[in-house]
């Protein structure tokens, strides 16, 4: 938590971001929101219409709690936080609905739906209500993106794999073989991507930060060991 | 942690210290009460602005991407259909048939009747709750057309159904060998009629297509066609 009287640094704002997207990804590290991650990722496109319309209201209900963090009641606060969501994903919904109605038509239930999506309580009630108003918005954005490539990327998957194509055009135009497994399209084979991506996913990051913590103590090894070199020497300078 | 458990029970002495005892008991009750009421107070004021500020938005925004649907229609009955459309039919007289509905009825100049039919998801109907929104052009006794206007079915699944080559199939089929059972139109053997061929894999849409196509030809013959 940032105090108030603090001033924010570069870290503190972009730390949010990037944890988002990767240490605190909703989809592969939270697992949360495996409802509508499940139900709309039957293709790529359906991915991206949800994971933009989480992203909008997760920065806009991150902001207002952010900002009506010391106004709202500790006792009603849930209450409250559900009230700014709802409003938000009411927004998202006719919008959607006005301009994009194929989508809308696809999403069905799971957009208005988003109002009880527990990445939005969650982050709203962990972060944005304890933190100032830009590290909760790049808190949302970086949580939105994050969801929304994960999602992106199992409906990319299921698409590919189930329905023979990529973002809606036909793959049997590039590759002659027939392609599509019902199978993958399916709740059954919507479970099957996700564990396989989740592991994909986590063993990725997790070598990437272990590669760089070596780094980083292989560094800091030949800090100390020339420090270790050096300090005989100024002790006996100092000494004589 | 220690010290800031020191630093707590200095803080409580020093509260002891300072306590001023109320007059009575009767002021002391009435000190809490004010205070729950404040808080009841701040409670209810943050809620309703908040309730109120959301409605505002709310109210503006619906202003804003208002939609009509009978508009939505007859743009998409003008990217189909070159014809005029000179009469609206009342959909409302037209009884409804096993969980379809008549959302339009249009003629055109040219006499053709187009009626937009949608299919309720029912038993072994159609896989998604949106059901499915199909524009049905009858002139002359044929079918001239089916199109898909909306729906929300899986794709690569449900959606095969809906897609062109498939709605093809009832293009220049009689009306009169469209078979229309009041009971389960799913099991009733349709003998010496149109038989459309059902999509593996999209069995219930393709379900959802045939039950429409009936409703826009039971809605035509209605009008004593």
């Amino acid at each position: 938590m940032i105090e108030k009287t603090e001033k924010l640094t570069f870290k503190d704002i972009t730390s949010p971001f990037t944890n988002g997207i990767i240490n605190n990804n909703a989809t592969f590290r939270l697992v949360l929101g495996t409802c509508p991650t499940l139900a709309i990722t039957t293709s790529a496109s359906n991915g991206i219409g949800m994971g933009l319309s989480v992203l909008f209201v997760l920065v806009c209900a991150n902001a207002i709690v952010s900002i009506l963090r010391n106004i709202i009641p500790r006792k009603v606060r849930i209450p409250a936080y559900i009230l700014i969501i709802a409003t938000f994903s009411t927004i998202v919904e006719m919008v959607v609905r006005a301009f994009l109605p194929d989508l809308y038509d696809k999403l069905g239930l799971f957009l208005p739906l988003i109002v009880v999506n527990c990445i939005l309580l969650a982050r709203v009630e962990s972060f944005a209500s304890l933190n100032r108003v830009i590290p909760s918005i790049m808190d949302g954005i970086g949580i939105g993106l994050g969801f929304t490539f994960s999602i992106t990327l199992i409906g990319i998957v299921r698409e590919f794999l189930g329905a023979g194509s990529f973002f809606g055009i036909p793959i049997n135009s590039i590759i002659s073989a027939e392609l599509p497994m019902t199978f993958f399209i399916l709740p059954a084979g919507g479970f099957m991507v996700y564990g396989f991506l989740m592991v994909i996913f986590n063993s990725v990051v997790d070598k990437i930060q272990k590669s760089l913590e070596n780094r980083n103590r292989v560094n800091l090894g030949s800090r100390s060991v020339n420090a270790h070199i050096s300090t005989p020497e100024i002790d006996t300078q100092g000494g004589k | 942690m220690v010290d800031l458990l020191n630093e707590k029970k200095e803080n409580l002495v020093e509260e002891t210290n300072n306590f001023e005892p109320m007059k009575d008991n009767g002021s002391l009750k009435r000190h809490f009460k004010g205070k729950k009421i404040n808080e009841s107070l701040k409670i209810i004021i943050v809620l309703g602005l908040i309730a109120m500020v959301a409605s505002i938005m709310l109210a503006v925004v619906n202003f804003y991407t208002k939609i009509d649907e009978n508009q939505q229609i007859l743009d998409e009955i003008g990217s189909l259909y070159s014809s005029e459309i000179s009469t609206t039919v009342d959909v409302s007289s037209i009884s409804n048939y096993l969980g379809t509905e008549i959302k339009a009825y249009y003629i055109a100049d040219d006499g053709a009747n187009i009626i937009v039919a949608k299919a309720n998801k029912g038993d072994k109907v159609c896989y998604n709750a949106t059901g499915i929104t199909i524009i049905v052009i009858i002139k002359e006794g044929l079918i001239e057309k089916v199109v898909s206007f909306s729906h929300s079915e899986t794709p690569g699944l449900g959606e095969r159904a809906l897609r062109e080559e498939y709605l093809n199939q009832y293009e220049g089929i009689n009306t009169d060998l469209i078979f229309i059972p009041e009971g389960d139109f799913i099991s009733t053997p349709e003998f010496n009629y149109f038989n459309p061929s059902v999509i593996t894999g999209a069995t219930y849409s393709s379900n959802g297509v045939s039950l429409a196509v009936k409703a826009a030809v039971k809605a035509y013959r209605s009008r004593g066609n």
